[in-house]
C-alpha cells in the first residue's frame, strides 16, 4: 500500500517537473496565443502542485524546478517573470535563496517581483532576508527602500519597528509613507511613540498619514491624546469615536453637552456603530437642541436604534423649520414610531410623513388610520389616511376605498381611487369601471380611469382584464366608452384593437373621434392591418383617414429597414388618399430597399 | 501646525441649514452668474464639492450627472491620461463658465485639498481601495465603482477605515437602487417564494487576457501610475483600455474578470435578498464540480448559486427558486414571478421593507448630509466583493474553496489563502 502510494507520488512529481520544463519553448513562442496558453498551463501546474490534496514533496519539487529555471539565462518578460510570479504564490523556504539572489537582478521589475515573492513567502528565512536587505548600507532606489519597509509591515514582522523608525523623517514621500503605514500596522510601542514625535514635524498630507496610522492602532491612550482641543476637528472626532467604541460610553454625555459639533458628531456616529443603549440615550435626549445638520445625523442614528421610546424625542422635529429635518424625522418614525406618532405625522402631512404612517409596524396604527379615513371632518386628513392605508397594503379595505371613491368630496374620492390603483387586483376592475361609468360627469372619473389603467398594466392576466373592460363597453354612454377605450389602449392587445375598431365606426361623433385618435397613436405593429382597413374605407372622413395613415406611416418608419414588411408598406401606399402620407411611406420603403 | 480645517467643519458650515436653503452670505467666488443663492439655485457655500477621479467609460454617467446638479460643484478632476483629464476639466469649466477646475495626474492632489467634500473613484479595480482609503483618511466621503476592492484583505482595511473615520461610502452597485431588484429582494426576504434553494446569475465571459507585445507608451499617459500596485508588464494599448467587452477587465491582475464585473452586481443582489450583507457563502466551486456545468457557490444552510446556467426559466439576469415559487429579475424593469400575481402583492408593515426609493446618486448625496449608511455601504461592498474574489480564486486555481465568513479566512488551503491579498509593487502601499 505504502509502496503504491510512493510510486504514485513520485510519478506525479515527475509529471510536474516535465510540465514546467516543457513549457519554456511555448513561453517564448512567437505566437502570443501559444505564450498565453503556456502561462495558463504553468499556473495550472503550480495550482495542482500546491493543492491541499497534493503533497508537500510535489510543491517543493516544482518550486525547485522553477528556481533552477530562474537561475538560467532566459528572457525576462516571457520566462523569468511568469516563473517568478508563480513562485510568489507557491514558494516556501526552498525558494528563498533564489529569491534573495534575484533581488540583485539587473532588471528593476524582477528585483521587485522577488521582493514581493519574499513578502508572501511563509518561511522565517524570507522575513530575515527582507530585514537583512533593509539593513544593508548600500545605495538603492527610493522605491526599493519603500518596498522593503512596507514588506516588513505586511509580514507583521515583530521587532521591525526599530529598523524602520529611522526612515520616518525621510524627505522622500514614498519612503516616509511606507514607514508611517508600516509603523501603524506593526503597532509596537516604540513605533507608535516615534509616530507621535514625528507628527509634530509634519503638516498637510504627511501629517494626515501619521494621524491615520495612529488612529488605526486602536489604542485607547492614543485616542485620549488625539481628542485634545488643539487637534483638528477630523482627528478629534475620530479619536472620540474610537474612545466611545472602546467602551468608554460615560464620556458621551459630556461630549454632547460641550456643544462642539466635532464631538457631537462622534457621539452620534458611536451610537450608530456601537448600538450602546447609554450612548443612544444621550443622542435621544439631545436631539432637539442640536443644530439642524446634527439633528439630521442624530435622526439617522435613532432610526436604526430599534427603540420605540425614542419616538417621543423625534416627533417634535416634525415641526422643525427645516424641511429636510422634518422629512428625516418622518423616516425615523417609519421605523421607531408608534400608534401615538400618528397624530403628529398626520398634522405634518408631507409625503414623507404619509409614507411613514404607511410603514410603522405598531399595534393600533391601522385602526387609528381607519378611524380618520372614516370619520374625520378634515378632508386632507381623510385623504392622507387613505393613502397611508394603501401603503400599508390593506387590500382588505378595497371595497371600503371603492365607497370612498364615490364620496362627494374630491380629495377623498381621488385618494381612494389612487389607493385602489396602487394595490387593487384584477377582481376590482369590474366595480371600478362601474363606478367610473356612474361618475362619468365627475372629475373623479379620470382618477378612476387611471386606477383601472394601473391595475391593468401590472396585471399578469391582461386578457382577463381586457375582457372585463370590453364587457363594460356595451350599453355604456359614448363618454364612458371613450374612457374605457383609453384604458384598453394601454394593453395594446388584439381584443383592445377590436373594440377600438368598432368604436371608430360609431355613429357617436365624439366617441368616433376619440377612438380614431387612440388608434392613430397605437404603438404596436399589430395595429397596422386594422388601421389600413379602416383608412381604406371610403366612408371614413378625410380627417380620420389622415390620422390613421399618419399612425401607419409612423409605425412603418419605426421598423428596422431589414425587418420592414414591404408588402404592408406597399398596401399602405395604395391606401393613402393624400400625397403627403404616400411620400412619407414611400421614403421608408426606399430606405429599406 | 496644521490649519484647523476639516471636512467636518466644512460639513458643519454646509449644513447651517440642513436643507441648504439659507441665503448665502458669502459672496460667490466660484460660479459667478448662476450661483447667487436665489430660488432655483444653490449657493456655492451650500454645494457639495467633488473631485472626480478616473475618466474612462464608467465615469461618463457619473460625471454628467454631477455636472448637471445645482447642489454639486466639481472642483477637480484626475486621470493618468492627460488628454482625458484635460477634456474633463474643459467640460467643467465650460459648464460653470469659469476656469476654476483643477486637473491632476495624481489623486493625492485631490485628497490633500480641504475644500473638497467627496470623491468619485471610477478607476480600474486595482486603484479603488488605495484612492478611497486616502480620501477617507483625509476626511472625505467616497463613491467608488464596483467591485469595491481588488482583494479581500484590502476590502476589510477600507471597511474598517470608513467606520474609524465616520465616513460615508457608496459602492456603485446601482442595481440596489433599481425598483425591480428591490421588489425581488423584498419578495425573497419576506419568504414569498418559500425557502430559496437555487439561484442563477448571468455573468457571461471575457476573452482570456492574452500576452501582448510591447508598444511605446503614448505621450501624456502615465503608465507607471496606471499600473500602480499591480505587477509590471510591458505597455500595450489593449492592456489599459476601458472596454466593456475586455481590455483591462480581461486580466486577473486588475480584477476578478466577470466574477467581479457582473458578479459585483448580481452577487450583491443575491446577498441582499438572502439577508447576508454582513456575512457570505461558505463554499465555492469551479466548473465541473457537479453536473450543472457551472461555476458557483453555496451558503451554509442556504441556497446554491450557479453562474451562467444555460436553462434558466425566465432568461433573466438573476433567478431565485424557492419551494413555493420563483422570481426572475433584471434591468429595465424586468420582473417575473411564479405565481404571476406575486409581484403585485403589497407588503404589510410587519414585513421587511428595504425602502430603496432614491436614485443611487441621490442616495449618496443625501447620505453625505444625513450621515446615514448608504444603500450600498462599505461593508456591503466588501462582502459582495469577497464573493467575487473567492469565485475568482476558485476559478483560477480550478478547485473548491472553503470560506469562513466570520473570520474571513480560507480553510485548509495555504495557496488559495495567499490570494486573499496581492503583494503590492513598490512603492505602492495601502
Amino acid at each position: 500500500m505504502f509502496k503504491n502510494t510512493l510510486i504514485t507520488l513520485l510519478l506525479s512529481v515527475a509529471v510536474s517537473h516535465a510540465a514546467v520544463k516543457e513549457l519554456i519553448p511555448n513561453l517564448t513562442s512567437e505566437n502570443l496565443n501559444t505564450q498565453t496558453q503556456a502561462r495558463l498551463d504553468l499556473l495550472a501546474a503550480c495550482s495542482i502542485a500546491s493543492s491541499p490534496d497534493g503533497s508537500e514533496a510535489e510543491r517543493k519539487a516544482i518550486c525547485l524546478e522553477i528556481c533552477q529555471i530562474l537561475k538560467g539565462n532566459h528572457p525576462v518578460i516571457s520566462v523569468i517573470q511568469p516563473m517568478l510570479n508563480n513562485l510568489e504564490r507557491i514558494g516556501g523556504e526552498e525558494s528563498v535563496p533564489t529569491l534573495v539572489k534575484l533581488m540583485s537582478h539587473k532588471d528593476e521589475q524582477i528585483r521587485d517581483d522577488a521582493r514581493r515573492a519574499l513578502l508572501v513567502n511563509p518561511s522565517l528565512a524570507a522575513a530575515q532576508a527582507l530585514g537583512a536587505e533593509l539593513k544593508k548600507r548600500k545605495a538603492r532606489s527610493v522605491r526599493t527602500t519603500a518596498g522593503l519597509i512596507y514588506a516588513l509591515g505586511e509580514r507583521k514582522q515583530e521587532g521591525a519597528s526599530r529598523l524602520i523608525i529611522g526612515a520616518l523623517g525621510s524627505p522622500d514621500q514614498e519612503v516616509f509613507i511606507a514607514s508611517v503605514k508600516t509603523l501603524g500596522t506593526l503597532n509596537e510601542d516604540v513605533g507608535v511613540q516615534a509616530l507621535f514625535e514625528q507628527r509634530a514635524e509634519e503638516q498637510g498630507f504627511r501629517r494626515m498619514q501619521i494621524e491615520a496610522a495612529l488612529l488605526s492602532t486602536g489604542r485607547k491612550a492614543i485616542f485620549e491624546k488625539l481628542q485634545n482641543g488643539s487637534e483638528s476637528d477630523t482627528v478629534r472626532s475620530a479619536a472620540l469615536l474610537g474612545l466611545i467604541l472602546n467602551g468608554d460610553s460615560s464620556i458621551a454625555a459630556g461630549a454632547m453637552a460641550s456643544g462642539k459639533p466635532e464631538l457631537q458628531v462622534a457621539v452620534i456616529e458611536a451610537a450608530l456603530q456601537g448600538k450602546d443603549a447609554k450612548v443612544y440615550d444621550v443622542v435621544a435626549v439631545n436631539v432637539g437642541s442640536l443644530p439642524p445638520h446634527l439633528q439630521l445625523q442624530a435622526l439617522g442614528a435613532l432610526e436604526f436604534s430599534g427603540n420605540r421610546t425614542y419616538a417621543k424625542a423625534v416627533e417634535p422635529l416634525l415641526k422643525s423649520d427645516d424641511t429636510l429635518v422634518q422629512d428625516n424625522a418622518s423616516h425615523a418614525l417609519a421605523r421607531i414610531g408608534t400608534a401615538e406618532s400618528i397624530s403628529a405625522l398626520m398634522t405634518h402631512g408631507r409625503a414623507a410623513a404619509k409614507k411613514s404612517m404607511g410603514l410603522i409596524d405598531d399595534e393600533g396604527v391601522d385602526s387609528a388610520l381607519e378611524k380618520i379615513a372614516a370619520t374625520s371632518t378634515d378632508e386632507n386628513k381623510r385623504a392622507i389616511a387613505i393613502d397611508a392605508l394603501a401603503i400599508r397594503g390593506r387590500r382588505d379595505l378595497l371595497s371600503t376605498f371603492l365607497t370612498y371613491a364615490a364620496d362627494e368630496n374630491r380629495k377623498t374620492a381621488t385618494a381612494a381611487a389612487m389607493a385602489i390603483g396602487s394595490i387593487g387586483e384584477i377582481s376590482n376592475l369590474d366595480p371600478l369601471i362601474d363606478l367610473m361609468i356612474a361618475q362619468e360627469t365627475s372629475p373623479v372619473s379620470r382618477d378612476l380611469l387611471n386606477a383601472s389603467v394601473a391595475i391593468m398594466r401590472r396585471s399578469d392576466d391582461q386578457a382577463k382584464a381586457v375582457g372585463v373592460l370590453v364587457g363594460k363597453m356595451e350599453g355604456a354612454s359614448p363618454r364612458s366608452q371613450a374612457n374605457i377605450l383609453q384604458a384598453l389602449v394601454q394593453t395594446q392587445s388584439e381584443a383592445a384593437l377590436k373594440s377600438l375598431a368598432e368604436a371608430c365606426r360609431s355613429s357617436d361623433e365624439k366617441l368616433q373621434k376619440t377612438a380614431v385618435k387612440l388608434l392613430g397613436g397605437w404603438k404596436a405593429s399589430n395595429g397596422i392591418p386594422t388601421m389600413l382597413e379602416l383608412a381604406g374605407d371610403d366612408s371614413v372622413s378625410l380627417a380620420n383617414h389622415v390620422v390613421l395613415m399618419r399612425g401607419v406611416s409612423r409605425m412603418l418608419a419605426a421598423e428596422k429597414p431589414k425587418r420592414l414588411n414591404k408588402k404592408l408598406a406597399e398596401q399602405a401606399i395604395a391606401t393613402c388618399r393624400r400625397e403627403e402620407e404616400k411620400q412619407a411611406i414611400q421614403a421608408t420603403l426606399d430606405k429599406a430597399k | 501646525m496644521t490649519k484647523k480645517s476639516s471636512s467636518i467643519s466644512r460639513r458643519s458650515m454646509l449644513c447651517k441649514s440642513a436643507a441648504g436653503a439659507s441665503a448665502a452670505i458669502l459672496a460667490p467666488t466660484v460660479i459667478p452668474s448662476s450661483a447667487l443663492g436665489f430660488a432655483g439655485y444653490t449657493a456655492p457655500s451650500n454645494r457639495l464639492t467633488f473631485g472626480m477621479i478616473g475618466h474612462g467609460l464608467m465615469m461618463r454617467g457619473h460625471f454628467n450627472n454631477m455636472l448637471n446638479r445645482g447642489n454639486v460643484q466639481i472642483l477637480a478632476v484626475c486621470d493618468v491620461d492627460r488628454a482625458k483629464r484635460e477634456r474633463a476639466k474643459d467640460q467643467v469649466n465650460s459648464k460653470y463658465s469659469n476656469k476654476d477646475c483643477a486637473s491632476y495626474n495624481e489623486h493625492e492632489k485631490i485628497v490633500e485639498r480641504t475644500d473638497i467634500d467627496a470623491c468619485f473613484v471610477v478607476t480600474p479595480d486595482h486603484w479603488h481601495v488605495p484612492i478611497s482609503l486616502d480620501a477617507i483618511r483625509s476626511g472625505k466621503d467616497v463613491y467608488v465603482e464596483k467591485p469595491m476592492s481588488l482583494t479581500i484583505k484590502e476590502g476589510r482595511i477600507l471597511s474598517d477605515a470608513v467606520r474609524r473615520h465616520g465616513a460615508i461610502l457608496q459602492v456603485g452597485s446601482q442595481q440596489r437602487s433599481e425598483k425591480s431588484f428591490g421588489k425581488a429582494v423584498e419578495m425573497v426576504r419576506n419568504g414569498w417564494i418559500g425557502n430559496v434553494h437555487t439561484v442563477y446569475a448571468k455573468l457571461g465571459r471575457f476573452p482570456d487576457g492574452n500576452v501582448l507585445k510591447e508598444e511605446p507608451i503614448p505621450e501624456g499617459f502615465d503608465y507607471e501610475r496606471w499600473l500602480g500596485p499591480t505587477p509590471w508588464y510591458p505597455y500595450n494599448k489593449k492592456r489599459v483600455e476601458g472596454n466593456y467587452g475586455g481590455g483591462w477587465r480581461s486580466y486577473w491582475e486588475y480584477g476578478a474578470r466577470k466574477n467581479g464585473d457582473w458578479g459585483a452586481h448580481h452577487y450583491d443582489i443575491i446577498q441582499w435578498a438572502l439577508g447576508r450583507d454582513q456575512s457570505g457563502p461558505e463554499f465555492f466551486f469551479p466548473k465541473g464540480y457537479d453536473d450543472s456545468g457551472c461555476q458557483g457557490y453555496k451558503y451554509k444552510n442556504g441556497p446554491i448559486i450557479y453562474r451562467d446556467f444555460s436553462k434558466r426559466k425566465y432568461n433573466s439576469m438573476i433567478e431565485f427558486y424557492g419551494d413555493k415559487g420563483s422570481i426572475g429579475v433584471g434591468r429595465n424593469g424586468d420582473l417575473k414571478t411564479d405565481p404571476g400575481e406575486l409581484k403585485n402583492q403589497p407588503l404589510s408593515p410587519s414585513e421587511t421593507h428595504l425602502m430603496g426609493t432614491e436614485s443611487h446618486h441621490d442616495n449618496f448625496l443625501n447620505a453625505i448630509k444625513t450621515r446615514k449608511r448608504t444603500i450600498a455601504d462599505v461593508e456591503v461592498g466588501h462582502r459582495t466583493a469577497t464573493i467575487c474574489h473567492l469565485s475568482a480564486i476558485s476559478e483560477r486555481l480550478n478547485r473548491t474553496v472553503k470560506w469562513d465568513p466570520s473570520k474571513e479566512e480560507i480553510i485548509g488551503d495555504a495557496e488559495a489563502s495567499k490570494w486573499l491579498d496581492r503583494p503590492r509593487r513598490a512603492p505602492y502601499t495601502l
